[in-house]
């Protein structure tokens, strides 16, 4: 009887556990990262009687998450791409914003500039028209100064977001530290069962690290989850966290880990995403449209010059610029934007001493380069590329028929000492927009006569309107509106695609996470379900305990 | 065995669902009410840049057709002043048959004289004139310097240089006019020469008046004029191409740009449908439970 009795004690106890995990899922129904727990029973060992072994109850084996280790992984995966994908699309919007508006539309701009050209040409005595040419041409410099400004601030933001990211990434890094350390604390304290919240919140954390960056995850023998770079080094190391570090100069990005720049093993999730936009996206537009804008004061300076002003109609040509802008071949420091690295510190550009000058416009790309000492020497790489163009040596580097420019590298210490620089990055058309001004002011000083002519002569100033459609004016291969249709194109098809593949990628991951949860999420009619047959158990668990009292009551009494 | 599905996924798909068509909704009703298509660069980057190079033609051919306009007021301004000269000239060659009749004494060719000073002056005015500028339209590029200052004999201030003025993509039309030459004799001055010496009747004293400058010179404003008119023709010419190419550009614009309200207001009814659908959905399947008959 006795046996009857404690048979049904371990039943109802047993349920009551079933129980608690039961009302644990309906309360964890909607919170991120849980996985359902489940409740095994066990039979308890019979106990051998002369007439044959009598069960003894049940007891409870343990209490599992159920949980799907291949599609935990997939997860972790596919959302390293929707990360990446999703951090580019961010930035390219703002982009898209920019090139697709009125704020960046360089071509309306021009045409704006020579449409008051084309008026002067109409009337190239009248002031009033002359005085709005100018102020056309102030326009267009503002607005790209504007622009430049736009470019810039959304350069910035990318450099926030990375630092804000990197911090975060510190954070989930060193909460796996601890999540290590207390996982294993659990497990030794009690070894069989498993801390399931726990596990459910590494997880849930790896997930998120894992949207952020690219990481090689796994555990170790004793059920530590270690992290790794792509490149191996580890981020997460049992109970220890190493933290990453952001260096920004200028326009350029740069992530560290214990000083070393590992920029180039990120490549993937939201950090990746960033750092690889910004560098195949944001900084070639800023060269390009650089570019164009250099190329447009370029050629309407050599028009100009060949001009006269109403205030010198003296039979020969001004030589005056319209726009200030480098002359080529005399080269100008103030168009380069030159960032060295040393480890973790900043070098002032101004202490590398290392100049870029225009020589043939015509031959101008829109690269931006960078000089790195390795393996014992300095080499010349087009940033973007794996390969280095060349090895140099300290002295000028003349790249004029392939890039229009040359390179005067003269200060460059043959090897860099302690404290000198080791990486140079070159923009040579990245100022172009944010400093592209006007030479003249005054509205008679405008050459729109050609030597010889008088204040009616209006020879240069169409010579000056004909550039608009001049078809050599960009690289020697383009017009001023074919160039920058070009990068209005080359842009929206990368943002199209980006568009394309974060849309499909999104759904990739929540077919993943629909299929995972489908395994590990709460069903709330599923539980109320299990709560109603529980309750049943309950119920005829404490029938069977109440009919064991009344036998034991008649017992009791048929013995007295 | 039938998929499990767990009440987030549920709550998640109905909330994506609301989510989804108020994304569309709005982007409908932006498109209605803007009268713009939504596009970018990113959203399709062929039409982007199509419309871009579609704005800067449109630009510059509305920048031809105003330089069109001032082409046309400059040749109908020398159009009128060739006009005046024509009439000048066959009066003076009226008058020069009339001087040479032998019916005249010395007091009536006296008379004759004097109209002769006055067709010179007249002459004179129509070479100097300007624009509403104030600036001399026969002195080629010396707008502001006087090109025919009173003088015998005469000289001309102005120099060789016509103002040209690009009227469509790729062609320039020269609208100014150039009678004469700085240095060199030619018929204007010589007109303008003999009609002084008919007028002032000094040395050397013609008592007969030669008729070949006036007919020079009568040549000479035909040609003109015949130049003038090509030239109109040409702008003219111009501007009817410009306007096709305008008239083209801008219906392609359109095409592209603006909003196809049958298809956005189509969507907008789609999207509103599949809102309220979505709404009551996921009001039911929320309200769907098993606990509600525990």
């Amino acid at each position: 009887m006795a046996d009857f009795i404690s048979t049904s004690v371990s039943g109802l106890s047993s349920v009551q556990r079933a129980l608690d995990v039961l009302s644990h899922n309906i309360t964890n129904a909607y919170a991120e990262g849980f996985s359902r727990q489940t409740v095994s029973l066990i039979t308890r060992p019979a106990q051998e009687t002369g007439q044959g072994a009598i069960g003894s109850g049940v007891r409870i084996a343990n209490i599992a998450r159920t949980f799907d280790q291949f599609l935990g992984q997939t997860l972790q995966s596919a959302m390293t791409e929707q990360g990446r994908l999703a951090a580019r699309q961010d930035v390219l919007g703002m982009m898209d914003d920019l090139i697709g508006g009125q704020g960046g539309n360089l071509n309306a701009w021009m045409t704006d500039f020579f449409n008051a050209a084309h008026d002067v040409a109409n009337n190239p005595a009248d002031l009033a028209v002359r005085t709005t040419f100018l102020g056309q041409a102030t326009l267009m410099t503002q607005r790209m100064q504007s622009l430049d400004r736009q470019l810039g601030s959304i350069d910035q933001r990318i450099a926030q977001r990375a630092t804000q990211m990197v911090q975060d990434i510190n954070g989930m890094t060193r909460e796996l530290a601890d999540l290590n350390a207390r996982i294993l604390d659990m497990r030794n304290r009690f070894p069989g069962h498993e801390p399931n919240d726990l596990l459910d919140r590494r997880d849930l954390v790896l997930r998120n690290l894992s949207s952020k960056l690219d990481v090689q995850t796994y555990e170790d023998e004793r059920g530590n989850v270690q992290v790794n770079l792509s490149n191996g080094l580890p981020l997460v190391l049992a109970d220890r966290n190493m933290p990453l570090g952001v260096m920004v100069s200028g326009t350029q990005l740069a992530i560290t880990f214990n000083d070393m720049d590992v920029t180039a093993y990120i490549g993937s999730g939201e950090l990746g995403g960033l750092l690889q936009v910004k560098h195949d996206a944001l900084d070639p537009l800023r060269a390009q449209l650089g570019r164009a804008a250099f190329s447009l004061a370029q050629r309407i300076n050599e028009v100009h010059r060949q001009g006269e002003g109403l205030d010198s109609l003296d039979g020969t040509a001004d030589g005056r610029d319209l726009f200030k802008a480098p002359v080529p071949g005399g080269g100008s420091a103030n168009y380069l934007a030159l960032h060295a690295f040393i480890g973790a510190d900043r070098v002032e550009p101004s202490a590398s001493g290392v100049t870029v000058a225009i020589e043939d416009v015509t031959q101008l790309n829109a690269h931006d380069f960078a000089l790195r000492y390795e393996g014992e020497a300095w080499k010349l790489y087009r940033l973007g590329e794996a390969q280095p163009m060349q090895t140099v040596v300290p002295g000028v580097i003349d790249l004029t028929s392939s890039e229009g420019i040359k390179i005067d590298a003269s200060s460059l210490p043959a090897t860099p000492g302690v404290g000198q620089p080791r990486e140079l990055i070159l923009r040579p058309m990245g100022g172009v927009l944010a400093s592209l001004s006007l030479a003249i002011q005054d509205p008679r000083q405008i050459a729109a006569a050609l030597p010889g002519g008088g204040v009616g002569d209006n020879r240069n100033m169409l010579a000056l309107a004909s550039i608009a459609s001049a078809q050599d004016v960009v690289g020697g291969v383009q017009s001023l509106s074919g160039a920058f249709t070009q990068v209005q194109a080359a842009f929206g098809s990368l943002a199209r695609a980006n568009k394309v593949s974060l849309d499909a990628q999104e759904i990739v991951v929540k077919q993943i996470r629909d299929r995972r949860e489908s395994i590990v999420g709460v069903n709330l009619d599923e539980e109320a379900a299990h709560l109603m047959r529980l309750q049943n158990h309950y119920m005829a668990l404490s029938k069977s305990l109440s009919v064991a009292d009344n036998l034991f009551q008649s017992l009791l009494q048929a013995a007295s | 065995m039938d998929t499990r599905i767990s009440s987030t996924l549920f709550f998640q798909q109905g909330l994506s669902g609301i989510r989804t068509a108020q994304t569309g909704m709005a982007r409908a009703m932006h498109e209605i009410s803007s009268g713009k298509r939504e596009l970018s660069p990113a959203l399709d980057p062929v039409v982007s840049t199509t419309i871009t190079s579609l704005e800067q033609s449109i630009s510059r051919l509305t920048q031809y057709q105003r330089n069109a306009d001032a082409a046309n007021a400059r040749l109908g301004q020398t159009e009128n002043a060739l006009q005046g000269m024509t009439e000048v000239i066959s009066r003076a060659r009226e008058l020069a048959i009339e001087f040479n009749k032998s019916t005249h004494d010395t007091v009536s060719r006296g008379a004759l004289r004097n109209e002769f000073g006055q067709l010179r002056d007249q002459m004179r005015a129509l070479l100097n004139t300007q624009d509403e500028r104030g600036e001399y339209i026969f002195a080629g590029s010396k707008v502001t310097t006087q090109p025919y200052p009173p003088g015998n004999p005469q000289t001309y201030a102005g120099d060789g240089l016509a103002l040209n003025v690009q009227v469509a993509e790729g062609r320039t039309l020269q609208v100014g006019q150039v009678f004469s030459d700085p240095v060199n004799p030619d018929e204007i001055k010589t007109f303008l020469n003999t009609l002084d010496a008919l007028a002032t009747g000094i040395e050397p004293v013609p008592d007969e008046a030669d008729l070949t400058p006036m007919l020079a010179a009568l040549d000479k404003i035909i040609t003109l004029r015949a130049q003038v008119g090509n030239a109109m023709n040409a702008v003219s010419l111009a501007r009817a191409d410009n306007e096709g190419e305008l008239y083209g550009y801008t219906m392609t614009l359109s095409a592209l740009r603006d909003t196809d309200y049958a298809s956005a207001i189509t969507q907008l009814n789609q999207q509103a449908l599949l809102l309220q659908a979505t709404h009551s959905t996921l009001a039911k399947v929320q309200g769907l439970s098993l606990f509600n008959v525990i």
